[in-house]
C-alpha cells in the first residue's frame, strides 16, 4: 500500500487541532472544488484534500491514521501487525493483502466507530455508485449519435463489499442531437449494486471537440465563408460543406463581410424534433499578391466608383458632437 | 420520469422529474429541496400542487449543489446563493461561447499566416 501524507496535503503539522484541520480544509476546498474552480489541476487537488479531510476530521479515523506512522509520500508500507484488529477495517472480510488497496478506500471502509456510518450491515442492499463523466465527442458524433467506450477509474465494491478503485469500461450510447453542455442520465450504467441494491446511474456531460470548420452554439453551427472581392460584388453560387455533405449556396450580389447566410435545418439535430441552422458568415479574402494587370484593374475600379465605405464615420461623429 | 430507449434521459427543460426522484438522485432531502425553493434557487413547474415536479435540467445543478453542500459543509442558505451564482456563470459562459462561435476563426488565422509569409 502506498503511503499518503494527509497532513502535508493540508499543509499542517501532525499536531494540528481539529479546528485548524476544518478551517484549512474549507479554505483550500473553496479554492479547488471542481464545481467552482477553473484550475485544470483543481479536481485532482480537491480529491487529495477531500481524501485527507475525510480521514483527519474524524478523531477515530485520525487516530487510526496516526498509528500507521509517518512515511514518505508514495512509499510502500504495511500497517503494524495488530492495526486491522484494533481499528476494525474490513471486519468479517477475512484476512487479505494490503498490497492492492488504496489508503482512501481503506479509510472509507472504516466504520467511523460507534456511529456506524459508511459500513453497511451484512444483509443490507448497497446501491451502486453514480458516475459523473464529461464525454468529449466530435461534431459528427453529435450529428449522428454514437456509442462511446468510456474508460473510468472509479471506486467500486468488490464481491466482499470492499471499496476498491477499479478500471471500468462503460459503454454509453449518445443519442444524436446531444450538443455541448447537454446532460444525460444513463440509468443503471454506473457502479454495480450489491446484495440486491440497484446499479448506480451514469451522468454524462457532453463536450464537443473543436471542429476545423464548424463552430457550434447550441444546435446552430457557424461556418466562415471566404469570398473573393469579385464574388462578393457580383454574387455567385458556391459549394459549402455541411455535416450531411456539401450543398450549393447562392451568394447574392453586393455581399459584405460579416453578413450571415442561414441554411435552415443544416445544423445539429435537436433531441426531440427539428434541427438547428447553419450560418455561413461572409469573409472577404484578398489574394496576398496581385499581378500588375490585377492592380491596374483594381485601380480602374477605384476610379470608376464613388462608394464611400466610411461615410458613417462623419455622420456619427457629427451626431455625437 | 419519462425515459427514452436504452434508458437515456435527456436532462433538459423538456423532461420532468418529481421531487422524490430529485431527492434520490441528488442526495438532498425533500425538506432541503423545499428550502431551496423558498430561497429562490429552484422552481417547481407546478407550485400550486402538492407533489412538486421540476424540469430535468435542474438535476445536474442540484447534484452539483449536493456535492458543494457535502464538500464545503455549506448550510442551505449559503447553498442557495452558490447555486444562483453558479447559474449566472453558466448563463454567461453559454453566451460567451455563442458569441465566440460567431467570430471568424480559421479564416483569420490563415490570413495572418499568409501575411507573415
Amino acid at each position: 500500500m502506498k503511503y499518503k501524507d494527509y497532513y502535508s496535503v493540508l499543509g499542517l503539522d501532525s499536531d494540528a487541532t481539529q479546528a485548524a484541520i476544518k478551517s484549512t480544509y474549507r479554505k483550500l476546498a473553496q479554492k479547488y472544488h471542481p464545481d467552482v474552480s477553473k484550475d485544470p489541476q483543481g479536481e485532482a487537488k480537491f480529491k487529495e484534500l477531500a481524501e485527507a479531510y475525510q480521514t483527519l476530521k474524524d478523531p477515530e479515523k485520525r487516530a487510526a491514521y496516526d498509528q500507521l506512522g509517518r512515511h514518505q509520500a508514495g512509499q510502500d508500507f504495511r500497517p503494524p501487525p495488530d492495526w486491522e484488529t484494533h481499528f476494525g477495517g474490513h471486519a468479517g472480510a477475512g484476512p487479505h493483502s494490503f498490497d492492492d488497496i488504496d489508503l482512501a478506500d481503506l479509510f472509507a471502509g472504516l466504520s467511523g466507530g460507534r456511529h456506524g456510518g459508511g459500513r453497511a450491515r451484512a444483509d443490507m442492499p448497497i446501491p451502486g455508485r453514480d458516475y459523473d463523466v464529461t464525454a468529449e465527442i466530435t461534431l459528427e458524433d453529435a450529428y449522428r449519435g454514437t456509442q462511446l467506450a468510456l474508460n473510468l477509474s472509479v471506486p467500486d465494491y468488490d464481491d466482499h463489499g470492499r471499496l476498491r478503485r477499479v478500471e471500468r469500461t462503460v459503454k454509453a450510447r449518445i443519442p444524436k442531437g446531444a450538443t455541448a453542455g447537454q446532460r444525460l442520465r444513463l440509468r443503471g450504467q454506473g457502479g454495480k449494486g450489491l446484495k440486491g441494491g440497484p446499479n448506480g446511474d451514469l451522468y454524462l456531460n457532453i463536450a464537443l471537440h473543436p471542429h476545423p470548420l464548424f463552430r457550434a452554439a447550441g444546435h446552430d453551427l457557424y461556418l466562415d465563408l471566404p469570398l473573393a472581392p469579385w464574388e462578393a460584388a457580383l454574387g455567385t453560387s458556391v459549394e459549402v460543406p455541411t455535416l450531411a455533405g456539401p450543398v450549393q449556396l447562392k451568394v447574392p450580389p453586393a455581399s459584405s463581410a460579416g453578413q450571415k447566410m442561414r441554411l435552415a435545418n443544416r445544423g445539429l439535430p435537436k433531441p426531440h424534433d427539428g434541427a438547428g441552422d447553419l450560418f455561413a458568415i461572409v469573409q472577404i479574402a484578398m489574394p496576398s499578391t496581385l499581378t500588375e494587370r490585377q492592380q491596374a484593374l483594381f485601380k480602374e475600379l477605384a476610379e470608376a466608383s464613388e462608394f464611400d465605405p466610411r461615410g458613417h464615420f462623419r455622420t456619427e461623429a457629427h451626431h455625437a458632437g | 420520469m419519462q425515459a427514452e430507449s436504452h434508458d437515456v434521459l435527456w436532462l433538459d427543460q423538456w423532461q420532468s422529474v418529481s421531487i422524490s426522484e430529485l431527492a434520490v438522485c441528488s442526495g438532498l432531502s425533500e425538506a432541503e429541496l423545499h428550502e431551496l425553493v423558498d430561497y429562490g434557487a429552484l422552481a417547481p413547474t407546478n407550485p400550486q400542487e402538492l407533489q412538486w415536479t421540476f424540469t430535468a435540467d435542474c438535476v445536474f445543478r442540484i447534484r452539483k449543489a449536493s456535492r458543494l453542500r457535502d464538500d464545503l459543509e455549506l448550510d442551505t442558505h449559503a447553498l442557495a446563493l452558490a447555486i444562483l451564482l453558479l447559474d449566472r456563470i453558466d448563463a454567461l459562459e453559454a453566451q460567451l461561447s455563442e458569441v465566440r462561435a460567431q467570430l471568424p476563426h480559421r479564416f483569420s488565422q490563415r490570413s495572418t499566416r499568409q501575411n507573415k509569409a
